[in-house]
């Protein structure tokens, strides 16, 4: 399969044989009930195939996060409409598996527990079977993201980036296989940023998880992506699909190529037609 | 020119301040003790000079004296007073925590008890003390009882506080990895309800103190409380003296030992940084 991602990454999107792992068939959510009651999305159609990594691009307040939510199952039932499922199954029934790991805008790290700690959290939280679940050690993950040396550390004598790197190793702890994340670089600061859209795309070609990433940035969904889902201002809905034929690995250098740009104007002008 | 830019930033370093001479560090270290010991010199300097009568004003020398003379009177009393004031708070703390994770994680639990609690809260406990007494009778529990009941509010709070305080992502984490309530409630919500804790902690341990002087005062036979009523009664005002210096330097003692554990519990907290 890794070598598939190397030659084969121009049509993975639509690959025949890479089966739909997360399916979106007309997905509506309400937040809030009776007249308080605001329609997040709306009539939201999109599949995630197998390994691959989709972003999710649109306005502020088009109801992304909460899409993560929904599909993670953390929204309660009754407010999700439309069919949603994860392997086939509902959500619910995936996060029991422990399928899903979500990176916040903020890490969300325990302040009191080091950078071990924190990245075995879900370790202690699953238990007995945790063993069976981790392919990685924290340890190894803590190498994988680049804090060795920083295991015992607590989150306040880190930095942003590197509080952010913690919360990706913690999320790769379960060897999820869909990586939610929610505008994960949203509040680093650029370089920072740019070294982080590398490490990510690194980190994710040594897993098998599929990746379904909100963001507000052209060029983050264009670097990152197999493909992009741009959105509509709330009730947000999948106003156009944008595949990124750019192979892969990708380096930092493609970000100043010309047809790079071409592709983050491509998704521009999706983005001003759909709000 | 040529000079590296490592060269320049050592050269621009800030020299240190020299060492200020021994005796201005000893001063310094020691000035907060001189002002002590200047008051207590003024004092017993007025009391004599000015003839008070010892009832009025007892001069330091005496207050001293009453210690030196019946040591074993006093320290009875205060280990009395000890054991009561942390068994009180032991009790407070307990109670506190418990009854704040229920509250602060049921709606029902609040619904139902807050209002109750915040009639204990604001009920002069003293005025029941006797009350107190009547019941349970002349030994350490109604002491204990009604120095816990001081005690305990605060730590309702902060527990509630504490609890209620989290963050909401880390909630949806532990959610995502199915953990339990309780799992939840060990590893996240109490660790990040300590600091708040400790808060707590600092404004009852010494209530804890302050509520057992209130429960020996009313109905005690033993402790410092109880001995601050006999001296009144005799008007042995430098007994009087002696016992309120031994209460405060109590719930010092008591505050200190809150602040030091705090320091070792909740290192990670932004208010535990200098």
């Amino acid at each position: 399969m890794a070598t598939q991602r190397e030659v084969g990454a121009l049509d993975r999107g639509a690959d025949v044989d890479s089966p739909v792992l997360l399916d979106l068939q007309h997905a509506c959510i309400v937040h809030g009930a009776g007249r308080k009651a605001v329609v997040a999305v709306e009539d939201l159609t999109l599949s995630v195939a197998a390994n691959e990594f989709v972003c999710l691009i649109g306005p502020s307040g088009c109801g992304k996060s909460t899409l993560l939510k929904a599909i993670a199952g953390l929204l309660p039932e009754r407010s999700v409409q439309g069919r949603i499922t994860v392997n086939g199954g509902t959500p619910t029934r995936a996060r029991r598996a422990n399928a899903f790991a979500f990176v916040f805008q903020d890490p969300v790290l325990a302040p009191w527990r080091t950078v071990l700690e924190n990245v075995r959290l879900p370790l202690e939280v699953v238990g007995g079977s945790a063993q069976s679940l981790a392919s990685r050690s924290p340890q190894e993950l803590i190498e994988l993201v680049g804090l060795s040396g920083f295991e015992n550390a607590l989150p306040s004598e880190l930095s942003g980036g590197m509080r952010q790197r913690v919360a990706i190793a913690r999320a790769l702890t379960l060897q999820p296989s869909v990586l939610l994340m929610d505008e994960p670089f949203g509040a680093l600061d650029e370089l920072t940023r740019d070294r982080m859209h590398a490490e990510l795309l690194d980190v994710w070609s040594t897993t098998s998880a599929s990746v379904l990433l909100v963001t507000h940035s052209i060029i983050e969904a264009a670097f990152l992506a197999d493909r992009v889902a741009v959105m509509t201002p709330r009730p947000g809905r999948v106003k156009a699909i944008i595949e990124i034929p750019f192979p892969r690995p990708r380096l930092p250098e493609l970000k100043t190529q010309v047809t790079f740009l071409k592709k983050t104007n491509e998704i521009r002008t999706a983005l001003e037609l759909a709000t | 020119m040529s000079e590296s830019v490592d060269q320049r930033l050592t050269r621009a370093v800030i020299p240190e301040e020299p060492r200020p001479p021994l005796a201005l560090q000893v001063l310094r270290a020691s000035r907060v003790w001189l002002v002590l010991l200047l008051s207590l010199a003024a004092w017993e300097l007025l009391t004599r000079l000015l003839e008070i009568p010892n009832y009025l004003l007892p001069a330091p020398n005496r207050v001293i004296g009453e210690l030196t003379d019946k040591p074993g009177l006093f320290l009875e009393g205060l280990r009395v007073t000890t054991i009561e004031s942390v068994v009180a708070f032991a009790i407070a703390a307990i109670a506190g925590i418990v009854l704040g994770t229920l509250i602060a994680r049921s709606p029902l639990t609040e619904e139902l008890l807050y209002p109750y609690l915040n009639i204990i809260r604001v009920t002069p406990i003293v005025a029941i003390a006797p009350l107190l007494t009547i019941w349970l009778g002349h030994g350490m529990t109604p002491i204990i009882v009604v120095s816990s009941l001081i005690a305990f509010f605060p730590i309702v709070v902060g527990t509630v506080l504490g609890l209620k305080s989290v963050d909401r992502d880390l909630i949806d984490l532990m959610r995502i990895l199915n953990a339990s309530e309780l799992i939840t409630l060990r590893k996240i919500r109490l660790p990040n309800a300590l600091p708040h804790l400790f808060s707590s902690f600092r404004i009852s341990a010494p209530m804890a103190v302050i509520g057992t002087l209130v429960g020996e005062f009313v109905g005690g036979s033993r402790g410092l409380g109880y001995l601050l009523v006999a001296a009144e009664g005799q008007l042995n005002t430098s007994a009087v003296f002696l016992l309120v210096l031994m209460s405060a330097a109590l719930g010092i003692v008591v505050f200190n030992v809150v602040v030091f554990f705090e320091r070792r519990v909740v290192r990670w907290h932004p208010s535990a940084r200098q």
